[in-house]
């Protein structure tokens, strides 16, 4: 059963075409990333998914329902979102955020009850923020915020799961750590999970399917094994890279250039 | 629980003050004597200055003050703008001119009320037509913008003022504001309206804690932000408008009381928008007793109190508030 399905996507902003004729199946509890130069479209893609963006043509499934018959409350139940930039402008404590992602399951005069309660601890305990509670937002380190924005996700009891470069400004510990978590969550809740990332190597070791897109289409779905290749990432990003492999292993890992002649010269 | 002891608690403080700013004034009534009254066994003059000049005077303030002040936390909240009110949006002026319009041709109370309200809704949304650039609103754009729309208008109540046989006098009182003119009648029709736009309001405090995160965020949350946008724009209008025209452009209310609540209680509008009422009916209460006291018998225009802390207080907000930089 596929959690995702697109046909034949488009959007624009104005005259602009973003996206051009998408169309994609992601198979349930799979953990995807989607890679892709700047300005290529996706957050506009991950956007159309999640209801957030009318697509101007084509359609978008969701477990076999269509998203634009979802109210908007129903689409929060089934779709965790995690934007690339949040700026809290007063200060929650992360158990007050993580909360909020009970807001689809209440109604206006509703109050948090004893499960959602729960709910909020299991999340905060999965993701390792549980310590973190009493905390306001913007005390955090980047790593801790986006576990919190994770654990506020989860606590939507998401079926899909789309990050928009959850780990783009984190080191490298910090990154595996939360690509692990997204990956452990799929593995072990059946969620799936659809990211952007921008370190392709990152995306190889730790995805079961990378997206190529460049210039509003799709260029290259697959296992990183297949997809990654010398022609792949100069085809998609205008670079002339190395692929190795280490032994006993088909994860392909990007060998970046020498470099080039054409450095600027400093006078 | 430990919100429901510290409420209570203040609200009991508001009731208290409610009942001294009574007994307070150029005439003074004692405590005791307030106590026969409320008994029914006072003395007649000193009841008709209680019941039909001074507690009604009193509980408009204090409606008035809780109706800026959650209006002003909204605001805040909803346009992402720390120091958004209804005075410095406009949204105060926009309503006077309307009330003062309304009073040029004669219409009634509830006349009044209306092109109130008009005037209110038709200033903010073009404050924020004029702070957008693109589908973005700027905060300090949005600020300039209502200071400009603002003192627009401000010039356009004084003209209708000058026009009609009002002396100075009524242009003070719609520039200054006052609790001077307040009997029960205004009571009976403005309060009830000011605490329906307050209850409104206030059952979407959980949604405006999502919309601070961000447009977006709130969305993948399942908040239909446009409509709670537009539903809270309107309750806010409406209760600033009342408020403006019972008791004249009261400035800063609705800025300096729910920051102060905010250090007090924290973000969480649930908490912060109850708190918000009462400490803005509290604050009132006292400002406007202070104006009919502190030079007696003359009366100081109570928006000169509210300004005098509210400058600052802007100033220091301005100051210290990074998302403004």
């Amino acid at each position: 059963m596929y959690a995702v399905e697109i046909n034949g996507l488009s959007f624009s902003y104005g005259n602009k075409t973003v996206l051009d004729n998408i169309n994609l199946k992601i198979i349930k509890g799979s953990f995807t990333a989607l890679v892709g130069p700047n300005g290529c479209g996706k957050t506009t893609l991950l956007k159309n998914i999640s209801g957030y963006l009318k697509p101007k043509a084509g359609r978008v499934v969701l477990l076999d329902k269509a998203v634009d018959t979802l109210g908007i409350k129903e689409r929060a139940r089934l779709v965790g979102y995690i934007p690339q930039t949040t700026s809290p402008e007063f200060n929650f404590t992360c158990h007050d955020v993580v909360m909020m992602g009970r807001m689809p399951f209440l109604s206006l005069l509703q109050r948090e009850g004893a499960r959602d309660r729960e709910i909020v601890r299991e999340s905060m305990e999965i993701t390792g923020t549980w310590d973190l509670r009493d905390r306001t937002l913007d005390e955090l380190s980047g790593g801790e915020r986006q576990r919190v924005l994770i654990a506020r996700a989860l606590a939507q009891n998401p079926s899909i799961l789309l990050m928009d470069e959850p780990v783009s400004h984190l080191d490298i510990k910090h990154q595996v750590e939360i690509v692990n978590t997204i990956g452990s969550l799929c593995d072990n809740l059946g969620i799936t999970a659809l990211s952007v990332l921008h370190d392709i190597n990152l995306a190889s070791r730790y995805c079961k399917q990378i997206i190529m897109m460049k210039e509003g289409t799709i260029r290259y779905v697959g296992a990183p094994s297949q997809i990654v290749t010398q022609a792949s990432v100069k085809e998609v990003f205008d670079i002339s890279v190395g692929i190795t492999y280490e032994k006993d292993d088909d994860v392909p890992f990007i060998v970046l250039p020498k470099t080039s002649g054409k450095r600027l010269k400093v006078v | 629980m430990k919100h429901f002891y510290r409420f209570t608690i203040l609200l009991l403080l508001l009731i208290l003050t409610t009942i001294a700013a009574c007994s307070i004034g150029t005439v003074k009534i004692p405590p005791a004597e307030v106590l026969s009254i409320m008994k029914g066994e006072g003395s007649p003059i000193y009841e008709t200055i209680l019941l039909k000049i001074r507690l009604p005077r009193v509980i408009q303030s204090a409606a008035v003050g809780m109706g800026l002040a959650v209006s002003g936390a909204f605001f805040q909240g909803l346009l992402s703008n720390p120091l958004a009110d209804p005075y410095i949006l406009g949204v105060s002026s926009g309503a006077a001119v309307g009330a003062a319009a309304s009073i040029m041709l004669g219409l009634g109370i509830l006349g009044t009320q209306a092109f109130a309200f008009i005037g209110a809704l038709a200033t903010i949304y073009l404050v924020i037509a004029l702070s957008q650039i693109g589908s973005r609103a700027y905060a300090v754009t949005m600020l300039l913008a209502g200071i400009a729309v603002s003192t627009f208008l401000s010039s356009v109540v004084s003209f209708l003022m000058l026009l009609s046989d009002h002396k100075l006098a009524s242009i003070v009182f719609w520039m200054m504001g006052g609790f001077n003119l307040i009997s029960w009648k205004e009571v009976i029709i403005s309060a009830p309206i000011i605490l329906t736009g307050i209850i409104i309001m206030y059952l979407f405090s959980r949604d405006l804690n999502a919309i601070i995160m961000g447009d977006e965020t709130a969305r993948h949350l399942g908040v239909d932000t446009e409509r709670v946008r537009r539903i809270v724009l309107v309750c806010g209008s409406l209760v600033t408008a009342t408020a403006v025209s019972v008791s004249g452009i009261i400035g800063f209310v609705g800025l300096m009381i729910p920051h102060i609540t905010r250090m007090l209680v924290g973000p969480d509008n649930r908490i912060l928008v109850p708190y918000s009422a009462v400490i803005g009916g509290l604050f009132l209460v006292i400002t406007d007793t202070v104006s009919r006291t502190v030079i007696q018998p003359t009366e100081i225009p109570i928006g000169i109190i509210t300004a005098a802390f509210g400058g600052p207080f802007f100033l220091y907000i301005l100051k210290t508030n990074r998302n403004l930089r």
